[in-house]
């Protein structure tokens, strides 16, 4: 990519594995996050950083830098689709003692189906009972991706799915007080956790290749069907 | 009845106070057994990295269990083991688990049944808890699994508490279904806070 000219509005087109892009912010403090597709207003280039302005997301209004080559690797003209992605989810079957491979342990699984696009993936709505139950059936907003999520809570599905990448980017469900989330694992606290870790990337890509025209949201999300066991 | 049932679990704690195989030992269940033997298999392909990522969750995970946040410190407990067994993780995950239900339950309405929590999936999820998760730290605490050096007295209380749950899923595993759960015995097996 040339140089870019202020006022130019580039893309996050490129992230970590992690699924995040580690930005400077202009106070002191440090290192911001930002996920793919965020949109970033150049402010301007000096001694070897360019100054951007974040248009959208949790982190809108911030300024934050990179380094000029960080910027030709990591942005580009490459906006998201500007409408919500339709994520539909349907409860499936209760499946009692579901052995998880990384997690080395069995556990009580809400299982659904989960399709977006092209894409359809299994996916567990919970799996610690007695303290968190399935989100009813209903049309939910997911929001745009918070913070990167602690590494050290999906690192080890590493060990089973090397391929796993983005797994620190949870989407929060705009339902109670938003701490549920579309996220990968096996473990569900009332979450909708894809379980399928190889296909992540992909249902990742999907919902975060979409703003709604808020800048804060992602998606739309239907569950439909009753869980077996609530 | 209820003063009855606690001299009754008293008594069954006493015994395996006194007993360390009671609750760990020699009468595994199959699912400790095999988790067990997954630990031992995943054992030379852990790297230091996977270490200090279990460390640092148990840590995060006993700054929320010291403010009383259980259903925060259960996550951590429960993700830290996956990253590297650990006898600590796997006793905690099952006691912060329970404490996060007692406090859960405890907030609820009664309903008109009387009744915050019934006996419906009770004792599978309380056996399927014990067998994967305390009795697997007190069984890695038995076979001195490396890296464990978890306080006598800490290592006593887990104990007790497996031994009193485990009587309690003994309990309730002969009664019906629509039984009410008798909090106030599972707040006696639970006690006092693991850690201060």
């Amino acid at each position: 990519m040339a140089s870019p000219t202020a006022s130019q509005i580039l893309y996050v087109n490129r992230t970590g594995d992690d699924g995040w892009l580690e930005v400077k912010p202009a106070k002191l403090g440090p290192l911001a996050s930002i996920c793919k597709y965020t949109q970033l207003k150049v402010l301007g280039s000096a001694a070897g950083r360019t100054s951007l302005l974040i248009m959208d997301g949790p982190l809108k209004g911030q300024t934050v830098s990179l380094s000029d080559s960080n910027v030709r690797m990591y942005l580009g003209k490459t906006a998201p689709i500007q409408s919500l992605a339709h994520i539909e989810v349907t409860y499936g079957k209760y499946v009692p003692g579901w052995y998880s491979v990384a997690r080395e342990q069995h556990l009580d699984q809400q299982m659904a189906t989960l399709k977006i696009g092209g894409l359809t993936v299994e996916t567990t709505m919970n799996s610690v009972w007695k303290k968190y139950t399935p989100i009813p059936a209903g049309s939910y907003t997911v929001l745009v991706p918070d913070a990167p999520h602690d590494k050290s809570m999906t690192r080890f599905y590493r060990a089973v799915e090397p391929t796993l990448r983005s797994d620190q980017v949870w989407f929060p469900i705009r339902y109670g007080d938003n701490s549920r989330y579309v996220h990968v694992g096996n473990l569900s606290e009332g979450c909708t956790t894809v379980l399928d870790l190889a296909r992540w990337a992909d249902v990742c890509e999907a919902i975060l290749s979409h703003r709604g025209p808020d800048g804060m949201s992602v998606a739309h999300l239907v569950v439909k069907g009753t869980p077996e066991k609530s | 009845m209820s003063t009855i049932l606690n001299s009754l679990l008293f008594l069954a704690l006493l015994a395996c106070a006194f007993v360390p195989a009671c609750a760990s030992g020699q009468t595994l269940s199959p699912e400790t057994q095999d988790t067990l033997d997954a630990i031992a298999a995943r054992q030379p392909k852990l790297t230091a990295a996977d270490r200090a990522a279990a460390r640092e969750l148990n840590v995060k995970g006993d700054r929320a269990y010291r403010h009383r946040r259980y259903d925060a410190a259960f996550t951590d407990y429960m993700n830290s083991y996956p990253n590297a067994p650990n006898a600590y993780a796997y006793i905690m995950s099952g006691d912060t688990y329970w404490r996060g239900v007692l406090e859960y339950q405890q907030s609820q309405s009664k309903g008109a049944s009387g009744c915050p929590l019934d006996n419906t999936d009770f004792v599978h999820i309380l056996s399927m808890n014990l067998n994967q998760e305390q009795k697997v730290g007190l069984a890695l605490v038995d076979r001195h699994f490396p890296g464990t050096s978890l306080s006598p007295g800490f290592v006593q209380r887990a104990r007790e508490e497996t031994a009193c749950l485990q009587a309690m899923a003994q309990k309730y595993a002969s009664l019906p279904a629509s039984s009410c759960i008798d909090l106030k015995l599972l707040e006696h097996c639970l006690g006092a806070p693991l850690i201060q």
